[in-house]
């Protein structure tokens, strides 16, 4: 069924142009190991207020690594509200948070849809899960308040063959960015929140060279031959808490100093977030 | 939002139950255990046009039904450098069997589509949505799954998983539905295969000799083979850690988490991770593997507050005093006064929630055990 | 008489009564000797100024970040191929000919070209309104009649404007010399064609579809122009990947510049890209420059009809004022838009001004006489925004 509200193009199918053989390839790609020390994230930069017409708005841009073809994340996020709800909803002691992911169409490796999918709309629900603990939300009864992540451009190597799996990867990645910059938008927002949460990745990966697999944060799929395990945090730094939680991947249950592990590696990857995100809104909000 | 939903308890309700919940050992408003399940019926093989199905009625009249369907489909090739190279290559050095370890063997995790529908939730609303990405995500964490849909190069199995809950969503369906998903997995059968090698593939017609997508082997001692992962709910109120809980005891949880496992199957496996946990491989004890972990939003944030006397005029506040009073309340907790929780969980309580579900001999054993006992028909 | 006892600050009064406001800093009172401007302290017919940015995304194989003021639109061109077998209403005749008629010809007439373009649907602007860009456009409904019409104005212009090439979108396949045997009936049939032109040459065998995709992260005001300009600079940066038609696959293949090819099968004039990472690229050619210029009426009356008390002086409101550029509450103000698309790169830079479109909206203010004026304005425009391009 297509859309008659959008401009559709051609009725038969289109493929993207499709890569050459994997011989050719290796040679080409040879994937440069991690660049960055283990325990480091890659350079953030964030910028509150590039949509002047919402209540909040921030932007965050991640690097890209020093290998060309693999692009940083670009996100874009708008807060609208506080503002009233609907009359025909029911009443809430609480404000109502909406938030919506959104890739764009150029975003990632294949071309994405208008319609939000099922990994968007997951986003969507641990970014609300992330900032629902952050939010004094009792303040605000009544109201609701709708907070809008645009991911520009997603956190993918283009070249890389191996699309197998990694894409599940990706979407930690976007999702501790989308936690980052939301909270910056709420923050020029003014809403009131018990501090700023940001997010973090850890994983475990395995290389080729290495004989036992390691932890680092801020992974970059393209960069490893194979990522075992990776969890994504929200973390409140000043009241040491933990308001998302998304662990995936596969280890064994006997070993759960290596779940321990990841998950402090987790929270110290978003303390390093947040640092950045607590510099930007000082000199901006103030 | 199916965890979020409405929970219609007036804040001394909540107030109370908290703290039942939260004395050692707590009391739940059902008496059962802190570990404890709700008992369960559970059947399977009761949708004939299926490759296999489930059903699981909780005792709070809660129920589940779940298809599995199974389809041919031919491997993409212009998809992917993978998957066309891979044919393009033809098959010298990793050959027919399915079990080897080939990487680039993997199945897509297109390959099987899962979809979730809760009465009086449209199929697009981002609960559901979660629902059924925490359900297919722990199907596909390990990426064996996948592979036991593969055929040959050019044709593999699509699973449609279609799992539905029947009956209101009295409470938070995410356990229901694990449950119901990994028996109809275990029931699933797919047509013996009878051709060979990379030509269209062509099946026996004998439902008698179709396998188990999950085949077991008939003695019990040897190494069982793995089963789909399940998912159970668990969440922590003061200091105790609550398996399986109500809706009511949901709306009272300092924090909530659905934690996906699975049997450990074949020490050998797959990671060099593994490499040190053959030493447990008694028979007995099963070993366990962590698939995913997702924080569930609490209900209980979107609970209404309680207003303590201090602050309530029917208790003689004064206008005046009220406004400072209602910051000091805001700030500080009365004791035997519903607040919603604010902010996050401790890291610490967190670890202890996943800790419990994977202690040996716990609840996730005790489920799988429950579970085996099932007859598959 | 508002005004001697306005006791509001400045923004207030803004918001409250916008109209007056506006009119009175468009028309100052005799005593203060201020000059007209608007509210956002432009003068009438000046523009915002352009920022371009290209090449920002590294996924689409073109891409823009254009910014007139608060107004920010990221246009993101993506190539994917898609193959004759795929048309249903594919006619190889037409085009064939075309080939072997030389292209000059064609492209004179433009018609075939053309057909091709649209009948093919070769083009595919969409935009996004739908980010929160401002207020009233939130996620989690369907694209509002303003992202609609948009994106249908983009698209008519697209075509009307002539803007890309069909040719640069063709890709052709050398079959090699002895006759391909694992072709499926429809291609042979089409060989057979060939054959009977006594022509073994390339055969046509897929198109580039091109998907222009606008993401408007900020709007305030004049969303057509920064939209314009945002898909024009990003086709101007696009480049698309060298392709080999497999015929096995049915698919393009990307081409890698270590890979010596012996089928030539690029798209147009084969210019070796300098390539971002080791897979060559061509640049798409992109004729003209076309610049919409947008520009909004503001009546000294409002559409109500009822005569305003802002203006002290005798003349009763048929006064107007043109602005150019209008911001989003000038735009809320006015009813009557006019949006003119010009270019003048004909004759390198100096040359003469085409006139590509206008598009007038609502009232009657806007005569003859006005809209030939409205061309030299479109001009100087035209200047910024090509200078932004840069």
């Amino acid at each position: 069924m297509s859309d008659r509200r959008r401009i559709n193009g051609p009725v038969g199918a289109t493929i993207p142009p499709v890569s050459e053989d994997g011989a050719s390839r290796e040679v080409a790609g040879s994937r440069g190991g991690r660049s960055r020390p283990p325990n480091a994230i890659r350079k953030m930069y964030l910028k509150t207020g590039v949509t002047p017409s919402a209540s909040g708005s921030a932007y965050l841009e991640i690097e890209t690594s020093g290998r060309s073809g693999v692009s940083g994340l670009k996100l874009s996020c708008t807060v609208h509200g506080p503002r009233s709800l609907p009359r025909s909803s029911p009443f809430s002691p609480h404000i109502i948070l909406s938030t919506h992911v959104k890739y764009a169409p150029f975003a990632t490796r294949q071309r994405r849809g208008y319609l939000r999918d099922p990994s968007e709309r997951d986003l969507g629900t641990h970014l609300e899960a992330a900032l629902r603990g952050a939010i004094i939300a009792d303040r605000w009864p009544k109201s609701g308040v709708d907070i809008i992540v645009s991911i520009i451009e997603g956190d993918q190597d283009r070249e890389t063959s191996k699309t197998q799996g990694d894409e599940s990867w990706d979407l930690m990645n976007a999702l501790s960015g989308c936690i980052t910059v939301a909270s910056a938008a709420l923050a020029d927002a003014g809403i009131d929140c018990v501090d700023t949460v940001a997010g973090g990745v850890a994983a475990l990966v395995s290389d080729k060279g290495d004989a036992s697999p390691s932890i680092v944060i801020d992974p970059i799929p393209s960069e490893h031959d194979r990522i075992l395990a990776a969890c994504c945090i929200a973390y409140l730094p000043t009241r040491d808490e933990v308001t998302n939680l998304w662990f995936k991947g596969d280890l064994p249950a006997s070993d759960t100093e290596l779940y321990t592990k990841l998950v402090e590696k987790g929270i110290q990857a978003s303390a390093k977030a947040n640092r950045v995100l607590v510099e930007c809104l000082g000199e901006t909000v103030g | 939002m199916a965890s979020t939903q409405h929970v219609l308890l007036s804040p001394a309700e909540l107030a109370y139950l908290h703290a039942a919940l939260s004395l050692t050992p707590p009391i739940r408003p059902d008496g059962r255990a802190p570990a404890q399940f709700r008992p369960l019926v559970a059947e399977t093989g009761i949708l004939p046009g299926t490759n296999g199905s489930a059903r699981i009625c909780f005792a709070d009249g809660t129920e589940a039904i779940v298809g599995v369907k199974a389809e041919v489909e031919r491997t993409r090739l212009v998809d992917g450098a993978t998957a066309g190279t891979e044919w393009k290559e033809g098959g010298s050095a990793r050959g027919e069997g399915e079990d080897d370890d080939g990487g680039d063997k993997a199945g897509d995790s297109d390959w099987v589509e899962l979809t979730v529908e809760i009465p009086g939730y449209r199929d697009d609303d981002a609960g559901t949505a979660f629902l059924a990405a925490m359900l297919s995500e722990a199907l596909l964490a390990d990426g064996a799954f996948a592979k036991r849909l593969w055929i040959n190069r050019r044709f593999h199995w699509k699973l449609y998983l279609d799992v539905l809950l029947i009956s209101p969503p009295l409470s938070y369906p995410l356990p229901l539905l694990s449950l119901t998903t990994h028996l109809a997995l275990l029931a699933t059968r797919l047509p013996r295969l009878k051709s060979e090698g990379d030509e269209d593939p062509f099946f026996d017609d004998d439902w008698a000799a179709a396998r188990h997508l999950f085949p077991r082997s008939s003695s019990s001692t040897t190494k069982e083979s793995a089963r789909p992962p399940v998912t159970l709910l668990v969440m922590a109120v003061g200091n105790n850690i609550i398996f399986d809980p109500a809706k009511e005891e949901l709306a009272v949880a300092d924090v909530a988490l659905a934690v996906s496992v699975a049997e450990d199957t074949t020490a050998a496996a797959t990671t060099a991770a593994t490499m040190d946990l053959d030493d447990a491989a008694a028979p007995a004890a099963r070993s366990l593997r962590l698939l995913s972990i997702r924080t569930i939003d609490p209900p209980s944030r979107l609970t209404p507050p309680g207003v303590p006397n201090a602050a309530n005029s029917a208790y003689g506040a004064t206008t005046a005093q009220k406004q400072p009073e209602a910051r000091t309340a805001e700030a500080e907790a009365v004791e035997g006064v519903w607040r919603a929780p604010r902010g996050g969980a401790k890291p610490l309580v967190m670890a202890a929630l996943v800790q419990k579900v994977l202690e040996k001999g716990g609840v996730a054993d005790e489920i799988l055990d429950a579970l085996d006992a099932v007859d598959l028909g | 008489m508002a005004a001697p006892s306005l006791s509001f600050s400045r923004p207030v009064f803004a918001k409250l009564s916008p109209h007056p406001y506006l009119l009175r800093t468009l028309a100052p009172q005799p005593p203060s000797d201020a000059a007209a401007s608007r509210t956002n302290g432009r003068a009438p017919q000046e523009a915002r100024p352009v920022h371009i940015h290209t090449s920002s995304l590294s996924h689409a194989h073109g891409s823009a970040l254009v910014r007139t003021g608060d107004t920010t639109v990221i246009c993101g061109v993506r190539g994917e191929v898609l193959p004759v077998a795929n048309i249903p209403q594919y006619r190889p005749q037409a085009t064939q000919q075309q080939q072997d008629d030389g292209d000059e010809r064609a492209d004179e007439r433009g018609g075939l070209g053309r057909g091709e373009l649209k009948d093919y649907d070769l083009l595919v602007p969409n935009i996004e309104l739908a980010t929160g860009c401002a207020p009233q456009f939130l996620p989690g409904v369907p694209p509002t009649t303003l992202a609609q019409t948009l994106s249908t104005r983009v698209y008519s212009l697209l075509h009307s404007c002539r803007v890309v090439d069909p040719k640069s979108l063709r890709i052709w396949y050398t079959p090699p010399t002895e006759v391909g045997n694992n072709m499926d009936t429809e291609e042979q049939q089409r060989q057979q064609e060939e054959a009977d032109d006594g022509d073994d040459g390339p055969q046509l065998v897929a198109y580039w579809v091109l998907y222009i995709d606008l993401l408007f992260v900020s709007l305030d005001g004049n969303p057509f122009d920064a939209a314009w300009a945002a898909v024009m600079a990003a086709l101007r940066d696009t480049k698309l990947p060298a392709v080999r038609w497999d015929p096995d696959r049915q698919a393009a293949v990307l081409q890698n510049n270590s890979q010596p090819t012996t089928t030539t099968a690029t798209a147009a004039a084969a210019v070796p890209g300098q390539g971002k990472n080791s897979i060559k690229t061509t640049p798409l050619p992109v004729a003209g420059l076309p610049v919409a210029c947008t520009a909004a009426v503001f009546p000294e009356k409002k559409h109500g009809g009822e005569s305003m008390a802002a203006s002290a002086a005798a003349t009763v409101g048929n006064r107007h004022w043109i602005l150019l550029d209008p911001d989003r509450s000038e735009e809320t103000l006015c009813g009557e838009t006019i949006t003119m698309v010009v270019d003048c790169s004909s004759g390198g830079g100096g040359g003469e001004t085409r006139i590509k479109s206008i598009e007038k909206q609502g009232g009657v203010v806007l005569g003859r006489e006005l809209i030939r004026g409205f061309a030299g304005v479109a001009e100087k425009r035209w200047k910024e925004v090509r200078d932004a391009m840069q």
